[in-house]
């Protein structure tokens, strides 16, 4: 039978032996990893390993993986930040760090790792897509740009032999391809959704020398520059060489089932190419990254800086080195070569590091891709943190003019009157 | 809450015991957020910010007087309407078809039930495949019986973007439209059908003065419950435009919508959400007083 001293000294041994569960527990902190790629079907294979992998190495570190679809990220993690869950490392795409680097909840990657050291691993144009006002708030997974994509086989039939380097000679090579398959749509420009439109505007402005914002971040875009490049892009779709209804997903399929000579897509373009058009690596041969044409020869062609960066939430009490769980997993994930080139071999995205990097220089694809994006610039909507507003009045301006609702001129002069009054809106508050 | 006099207390208590788990859920998930984003409907909320702040009637005055506003809301009201009368029309004469006796009756029957068993999402696909303007179906059918030249960008119009969005709502509501109007009609009595005949009524006089009043009250019930389906549509016109060309298919769900998660301001997110909850109130009152009339 239970006396009061045999009673008392249970109790004592299982306060003991709960402390140290609870140490033990305390020492397990599981990080807590979110992001889109891992949980996609063709992720799932790859990055799976890799992050048990991660588990193995760190056995002190419990990892647990969270994943939403590429577009609930913001929401997701913005409902976390806001409601205290837990939340470690972040995938998130260039375009949305502005956001969270704005919370103040993001740490500086450069006093984690150190500026040199990220300086010399990583490319100097891949580590500013997680720039935010000089501070380092995330590293490059996956770094390229949203450039023209051309295909061979379409241009060859049409009896186009190089790709075009001047508008002049895109719009010749534009009305050939027309010529020869009256029912092909020879540049799928994207013409609907404002995610896609905003972006492939924005080069088009940058070629005619306009821009949405100035250095000083007042609205540019009421000029001359940006009514010829709307004007370019609405006079595209009334000769029937560009098409109404065309968003990202249709000019991948357009373009690798050859209806399509030019569009503009991330590095991922030949991935898609291969799976829409069934041919595997077949179509390969017929798929060459493009500069954008310019306007006069010599000039130097734009394209959009694109990428995947990963970000450390803090609570900015507990300090986070380069020994901590959050830190090794980055260095894991973009540090490590051999991980950086399978998500490469699998997934045909482009290595951030710059050693990996310098291991797939026999990959033509790789190597014209980086030569037409040499000069990639960021999305300049994106750097506001509150970008979807701009965004939207950016599209639907640019879209009322290709649908013909409006002039170029009154659609620019429209879109630089909203955007002022956005800002500020957004300014005031 | 009125509780019957003729009941015992113990039977009074045992009823309010049962009734307390619904009335604490119907608190929790119903009453408190409805309350909660009436209360966030006068704050300011952004991404930015910590905390809510008091701004006053500032979202809705903003509201009113924006523009956009009244596309919105004409939008909404084209869209209710016109699924509403579509779905009203071919549900009742699908209904009517479907209460004759021919052979594969009951395959058809089941068979019309198919835009309800499948998920929104996936008919919202299937319609976006169907309109596309580069290679749908729908221009590949039309210009192979050459009644079109050129392909027509359904999606891209705002006339055309609107039809679209209507016609597939439409198809996913027949089924229930339907199954409503075929309940109904089981039970119009076959010896007033069978007497009107006998009067030398045709087949329009038969629905006219024996169906159509028999059906009345269904017909009431069903208006209502469709503009109030209609009213709170999302998914659909999401998966298919997103609300677009521009605006030309943006409803008061869909600007909710990109109030709230795509513009992160909350506090304006829930103004428009009590302009939504006021235009669904009116009909939803019509819907409760014609139920209560009924059961009195």
């Amino acid at each position: 039978m239970l006396n009061r001293r045999s009673f008392n000294s249970s109790l004592v041994t299982a306060g003991i032996a709960a402390l140290g569960i609870d140490r033990a527990f305390a020492d397990q902190k599981p990080i807590t990893y979110i992001g889109w790629s891992h949980e996609e079907a063709a992720g799932k294979p790859v990055f799976g390993p890799m992050f048990e992998a991660y588990r193995q190495a760190n056995t002190d570190a419990k990892l647990e993986t969270i994943g939403y679809p590429w577009g609930q990220i913001p929401q997701n993690v913005l409902l976390r930040l806001r409601s205290g869950q837990s939340l470690d490392v972040v995938q998130l795409a260039e375009r949305w760090l502005p956001q969270f680097a704005s919370t103040g909840k993001t740490v500086n990657l450069n006093d984690v790792f150190g500026k040199d050291v990220l300086e010399k691993a990583i490319p100097t144009n891949a580590l500013k897509l997680g720039n935010y006002k000089g501070k380092q708030a995330g590293l490059p997974w996956t770094s390229g740009s949203i450039g023209m994509v051309a295909n061979l086989k379409v241009m060859a039939d049409a009896g186009v032999a190089t790709p075009p380097k001047t508008i002049d000679a895109f719009v010749d090579a534009l009305r050939a391809i027309k010529k020869a398959n009256p029912q092909s749509v020879p540049y799928a420009m994207t013409t609907k959704n404002n995610n896609s439109m905003c972006p492939d505007f924005q080069v088009w402005l940058w070629t005619f020398g306009g821009e949405i914002f100035d250095g000083s971040g007042q609205v540019a875009v009421n000029s001359p520059a940006a009514v010829k490049a709307l004007t370019f892009m609405t006079d595209l779709v009334k000769d029937g060489l560009a098409a109404k209804d065309v968003d990202r997903p249709d000019a991948r399929r357009m373009f690798a089932s050859n209806q399509t000579a030019f569009y503009q897509d991330a590095p991922l373009a030949r991935g898609f190419a291969r799976s829409n058009s069934g041919k595997g690596t077949e179509i390969d041969q017929f798929i060459s990254p493009v500069p954008m044409p310019v306007v006069k020869a010599g000039d130097v062609p734009r394209a959009l800086a694109w990428g995947y960066v990963l970000s450390i939430f803090g609570d900015g009490k507990t300090a986070i080195d380069a020994n901590s769980p959050q830190a090794k997993l980055l260095k894991h994930l973009v540090l490590n070569d051999e991980n950086q080139l399978k998500v490469y071999k699998e997934l045909g995205l482009f290595p951030a590091s710059a050693s990996a990097l310098g291991q797939i220089s026999h990959d033509a694809y790789v190597q014209k891709w980086m030569l037409a994006s040499r000069s990639a610039e960021r999305e300049e909507i994106s750097q506001w943190t509150t970008s979807s507003d701009p965004i939207t009045i950016v599209g639907e301006e640019v879209q009322s003019a290709l649908l013909g609702q409006k002039t170029p001129l009154v659609a620019i002069q429209t879109m630089a009157k909203r955007l002022e009054a956005k800002m500020a809106e957004l300014n005031k508050a | 809450m009125k509780i019957s006099r003729n009941l015992k207390k113990s039977e009074q208590r045992t009823g309010l015991i049962l009734l307390a788990p619904a009335i604490v859920a119907f608190v929790l998930i119903i009453l408190y957020p409805f309350f909660s984003s009436l209360k966030l409907s006068l704050y300011k909320y952004t991404m930015e910010m910590d905390r809510p702040a008091f701004v006053g009637f500032e979202n809705f005055q903003r509201l009113l007087t924006n523009p956009d506003t009244v596309v919105v809301w004409m939008n909404t009201l084209v869209f209710v309407v016109c699924t509403t009368a579509a779905t009203f029309a071919i549900g009742l004469a699908w209904a009517l078809m479907m209460n004759q006796e021919f052979r594969g009756r009951s395959f058809i029957r089941s068979f019309s039930l198919l835009p309800w068993v499948l998920p929104t999402t996936v008919t919202a696909f299937l319609a976006a495949w169907i309109f596309n303007g580069q290679y749908g179906v729908l221009n590949s059918i039309l210009i192979r019986l050459n009644i079109l030249d050129q392909p027509i960008v359904w999606l891209a119009e705002e006339n055309s973007a609107m039809i679209a969005v209507i016609a597939t709502k439409t198809w996913l509501s027949i089924p229930l439209f339907m199954a409503f109007f075929l309940a109904g009609l089981q039970g119009v009595s076959q010896d007033q059908v069978d007497a009107a005949k006998v009067d030398g009524c045709e087949n329009w006089g038969i629905l006219r003065y024996v169906v159509f009043p028999h059906l009345a009250p269904t017909m009431i019930i069903v208006t209502i419950l469709g503009v109030m389906g209609n009213l709170q549509a999302f998914d659909v016109i999401y998966a298919l435009t997103q609300g677009g060309p521009i605006k030309a298919t943006t409803v008061l769900s869909i600007e909710v919508y990109k109030e709230a998660f795509l513009n992160w301001n909350m506090g304006a997110a829930c103004a428009i959400g009590v302009v939504w909850f006021i235009t669904i109130a009116i009909p939803t009152g019509f819907y409760l007083r014609i139920l209560f009339k009924k059961e009195a």
